[in-house]
């Protein structure tokens, strides 16, 4: 029964919650900017995060260890390497390559001048055998790479760990402080919302005495005001999202070029881009019905 | 219809506005009450209508212990009672129609049905061409009786005049009171006027009740002002 009447009263409950917009000009359009501020912030900040996060585990996914053999070592030394290698815990898989492959590798990333050059090298490799190692789990990247460095007829050891560590490290701290920048934002945007509202309240107080002195139900009373703030929470959500389906496709492109098909691979827009706006929307309407519930409730207390 | 027992009210300001009030008033009673300004006349019916709750003591309305209705029925317990006021309440932006309608659409009551208890409501109060005016197109007695036609549609049990000749001239305060009375015996609504009116209460004999120092003085169905 209260939920078809609910629905019955809808449009116009609706109908009085855009005209309360309306006629609060100055004090609704500022409260739509906050949320508008806030929402582009939360789009940035998330696509970043998100970024971030496909990055940091493209990356992590990719880390290996790789192992130079001493040139000194005998065929056999250096093959004998490799089930010690896969002894080793925490050891996913290991790929040897021999020191002909690794110099065909060096000469294929060099130029046109420079591969002459190294062929010159053909006759007498001065590279050994080398073997790439991947872990189980990149947090033991460190331990294995020192267990490995202690077998017989390993020259060098290097990994990119520490460095690479270092870098999500900060891109983590960079996505923290930006969530407690928009935390604080939403709760500035809350207290901008009830404050308008409050506005509507007072702008309308005769109208809402009358509606109480009438026996209208505090629902009855209540649901305009929620639905303008829900309506200022949805206003201020369009402009994010256009600037996230626009901004975002072109950001995309710029970078995908520069970078190149790589280790560092973007989230694609689509439907990235849908489900950001969904999260956007729901984000501006939620605030602005919590918003508006909390002033209204104050002024209804019988 | 209303009955008091031991009423106290104080506020949280420490001001006791009611002192061990005790009253009965049947249905269809027509009862005046008057005192000096700050007697606890407003308190009193601010209580009736749950504005305010009995600090101690007990207030039944249509038999029903006030203070036991929960918050969220408030709204339904008020569609029993009509209130009208000094200063008529009017929604300036609705039109006579419209103002009257409100009390209906709030209570989801049907449309077709809102025009037809509408104009009965009209043409008892005796404004049926004005249906279409807005509050400022009309004098101060008219506006009372529209404040009044938007009272009563509701068919309320009760109904509460707080001060409702306080900005009115004599004739039209008289044409007021003798529509309460109308009201009062055609619908037998039971009719609580609070007022300060001398004239009114010498006029028309009713139930008085004084209250003054929140107690009350008097309480003659004699009527007359100088009881």
């Amino acid at each position: 029964m209260m939920i078809l009447r609910g629905i019955k009263n809808f449009p116009k409950h609706c109908k009085t919650a855009l005209v309360s917009i309306w006629r609060n000009g100055v004090m609704s359009f500022s409260s739509i900017f906050a949320v508008t501020i806030t929402l582009l912030l939360i789009a940035v900040v998330m696509t970043i995060a998100l970024n971030v996060n496909k990055i940091t585990v493209n990356i992590e996914n990719s880390l290996t260890i790789y192992v130079k053999v001493d040139r000194a070592a005998t065929e056999e030394q250096s093959k004998a390497i490799e089930p010690q290698l896969k002894a080793l815990k925490g050891v996913k898989s290991v790929k040897f390559s021999s020191k002909d492959q690794e110099l065909n590798k060096l000469i294929a990333s060099q130029d046109k001048n420079n591969k002459k050059l190294f062929e010159n090298y053909r006759n007498d490799n001065p590279l050994g055998d080398a073997y790439t190692v991947e872990v189980k789990n990149v947090k033991n990247l460190d331990s294995v790479a020192k267990k490995i460095e202690h077998i017989q007829y390993v020259n060098e050891v290097t990994y990119g760990g520490s460095s690479t560590n270092k870098l999500v490290k900060i891109l983590e701290n960079i996505r923290n402080g930006g969530a407690i920048f928009v935390v604080a934002l939403i709760v500035v945007v809350l207290f901008m919302i009830a404050n308008t509202i409050k506005m509507a309240i007072t702008a309308r107080s005769t109208e809402i005495a009358i509606m109480r002195m009438v026996g209208a139900s505090n629902w009855y009373i209540r649901i305009p005001f929620m639905l303008e703030g829900a309506f200022i929470g949805l206003f201020g959500a369009i402009i994010p999202i256009i600037a996230l389906r626009y901004g975002y496709t072109f950001a995309y492109e710029q970078l995908t070029q520069m970078m190149g098909a790589g280790l560092v691979a973007f989230v694609s827009p689509f439907p990235f881009v849908y489900k950001l706006s969904g999260i956007l929307l729901l984000l501006g309407a939620g605030v602005g019905l919590i918003g508006a519930f909390f002033s209204v409730r104050k002024f209804l207390k019988l | 219809m209303i009955k008091l027992e031991n009423v106290t009210k104080v506020y949280k300001t420490g001001v006791r506005a009611l002192n061990d009030v005790s009253l009965d008033i049947a249905p269809g009673e027509f009862v005046y009450v008057i005192g000096p300004t700050g007697a606890g006349k407003s308190t009193f019916i601010k209580l009736l209508y749950r504005e305010e709750v009995a600090t101690s003591g007990k207030v039944f309305v249509d038999g029903q212990d006030v203070k036991k209705i929960k918050n969220w029925k408030v709204p339904y317990f008020r569609r029993k009672i009509g209130v009208v006021f000094q200063n008529y309440r009017l929604l300036p932006k609705k039109t006579v129609f419209e103002n009257i309608a409100f009390a209906l659409e709030v209570t989801d009551t049907p449309k077709v049905e809102i025009r037809k208890k509408v104009r009965r409501v009209l043409e008892l109060v005796g404004l049926e061409d004005k249906a279409n005016a807005f509050p400022h197109e009309l004098s101060g007695g008219q506006q009372q009786r529209v404040a009044i036609a938007r009272a009563i549609v509701n068919n309320p049990k009760v109904l509460i005049a707080d001060e409702p000749t306080g900005n009115l001239d004599p004739d039209t305060s008289k044409e007021i009171i003798e529509l309460l009375e109308k009201i009062n015996e055609v619908n037998q609504t039971t009719v609580l006027v609070v007022t300060h009116d001398r004239d009114i209460v010498q006029k028309y004999k009713k139930r008085t009740i004084r209250i003054e120092d929140g107690c009350i003085k008097t309480d003659t169905s004699l009527g007359g002002y100088n009881i």
